[in-house]
């Protein structure tokens, strides 16, 4: 670790300045520029080129709104690779970091050329990697989604990898390792009619009464329950031949919820038995599922804040063990009874 | 015998590997595969006898397992994941062979955010003149 001394120090505004040169100098025609409206603010995405910005839209698309003069924050997302300024002596996990508490600067890079940063003065949120074709794009996961958890870490909002739906008003989290069926059955439910906010990333409030928020309208299924799911009409955006040809599709013409309450977790898991059925858990399995889970997608891995406060949030939340049945639809069906009738009554009591 | 500590800790285990999260404090614990074969045991009620008794069944086992058990057992009750329990008489040990792929050994690992030193620093260690990504040569 390289000692510094006070005197010597650069202040933030000096290097977040020479970063916005540095992206201005790649991009001088302009800024590809788009809008989204997460959890009720506006978040202005700006990008060094058309095809990085069509790649992302596509996956924000349910979100997407009208411009406003004063977003909420403005994302910066360009290609380049940090990595090769790094001195050949940095190597670890993260090469450089800075978490300024005292400014809320925050700076954080890999040792494979991406960077995440946030400028509090502007607002500002960054984020750059190497370039990537749009097939190597999808292949990496949900567009921006360490951006999305920096940001929304700074406005009382935790990004949980989870699903969440809901009928007549009440929802439920869904959260399970891959291939415990969450995608399946959270866009079963889309299907048959639920409230839908989401099949893999969820907003959800930081404090105050737990609800959940949509964020991108693209939805992910392996081909064999795309198969089984006939009615599904979502445009597929690109196939992940790297994770046994799942499909991410479109779904943003349907009608998304724009925020539920959440009264459970639901813990589905893939069974023999005909029909679904739902028993009341201890929380420990089902959270360190969604902890677990939820932090290694945002690289967050030694974010003990993080933890601290995802698990805070769920503490008097009541688990339940979802034993799936074999048809997706039968499933959809028994969340939605589950919600209207089971979780009503223990919400009465 | 011994039972997870469910008022601070969740516990489960994933691909043979135990994940144990302190929600009070916000801390992740895991252990090798072998330390996972074995607090799954101890949190199921298997005395340590018992345990012991199925890792000397294996091959390879070293002479000291019984005194690294203790302190294998010591250290999971001093971080608080383990506390005083029922004895399970039913619940079966054994241990497969699988549990020794990273090594004859127990050990708890503790992951925390001072783990990730800052290496160097892009605001202190930048050129002040031309800012990053320059890095000042001293």
């Amino acid at each position: 670790m390289l000692q510094q001394s006070a005197g010597n120090r650069v202040p933030p505004e000096l290097f977040f300045e020479a970063m916005e040169r540095r992206i201005g100098q790649r991009c001088s025609g302009g800024f590809s520029v788009f809008y989204i409206r997460a959890a009720g603010r506006v978040v202005e995405l700006r990008f060094t080129s058309k095809e990085l910005m069509a790649a992302t839209r596509e996956q924000l698309r349910w979100c997407e709104t009208e411009a406003v003069k004063n977003p909420d924050a403005r994302f910066f997302y360009w290609n380049d690779s940090v990595g090769s300024y790094l001195p050949e002596s940095h190597t670890g996990a993260f090469c450089l970091n800075m978490d300024d508490r005292a400014s809320g600067a925050y700076l954080r890079t890999w040792p494979e050329g991406r960077m995440l940063a946030f400028n509090p003065l502007t607002r500002s949120y960054y984020f750059c990697e190497a370039y990537k074709s749009r097939e190597e794009f999808y292949r990496s996961g949900h567009a921006l989604v360490l951006l999305f958890s920096l940001w929304a870490q700074d406005r009382d909002l935790i990004l949980l990898h989870g699903a969440a739906v809901g009928e007549a008003g009440e929802g439920v989290l869904i959260c399970a390792r891959g291939g415990s069926g969450k995608s399946t059955l959270s866009i079963a439910c889309l299907l048959a009619g639920l409230d839908f906010v989401s099949d893999d990333y969820v907003l959800v409030s930081g404090s105050g009464p737990l609800r959940a928020f949509p964020l991108y309208s693209m939805i992910c299924l392996n081909p064999d329950m795309y198969g089984k799911l006939p009615e599904l009409r979502a445009p597929v955006l690109s196939v992940n031949h790297a994770r046994g040809d799942r499909l991410l599709l479109d779904a943003s013409g349907y009608r998304f919820s724009s925020g539920l309450p959440i009264r459970a977790v639901v813990f589905p898991e893939i069974t023999e038995d005909r029909a679904a059925s739902f028993q009341p858990m201890a929380p420990g399995r089902a959270m360190v599922h969604l902890i677990d889970s939820t932090i290694h997608q945002m690289g967050e891995n030694r974010n003990t804040r993080l933890v601290k406060t995802i698990a805070g949030r769920f503490l008097n939340t009541p688990v339940y063990r979802m034993r799936l049945g074999g048809d997706p639809m039968e499933n959809a069906c028994a969340v939605g009874r589950f919600i209207r009738e089971d979780l009503q009554h223990v919400s009465n009591q | 015998m011994y039972r997870i500590n469910e008022s601070k800790m969740y516990y489960d285990m994933a691909d043979g590997q135990a994940i144990v999260i302190n929600f009070v404090t916000g801390m992740y614990y895991g252990s090798n595969l072998l330390g996972s074969a074995v607090l799954d045991r101890l949190q199921a009620g298997v005395s340590p006898n018992s345990v012991l008794e199925a890792l000397r069944g294996l091959p390879g086992c070293p002479e000291d397992m019984g005194e690294q058990l203790d302190a294998f057992i010591a250290e999971l009750i001093s971080r608080e994941i383990l506390i005083p329990g029922p004895t399970n008489a039913e619940e079966c040990c054994l241990i497969g062979g699988e549990a020794l792929e990273d090594g004859f050994f127990l050990t708890v690992d503790e992951f925390a955010e001072a783990q990730d030193l800052l290496l160097a620093d892009p605001v202190h260690d930048v050129d002040a003149s031309q800012g990053w990504p320059v890095l000042r040569e001293d």
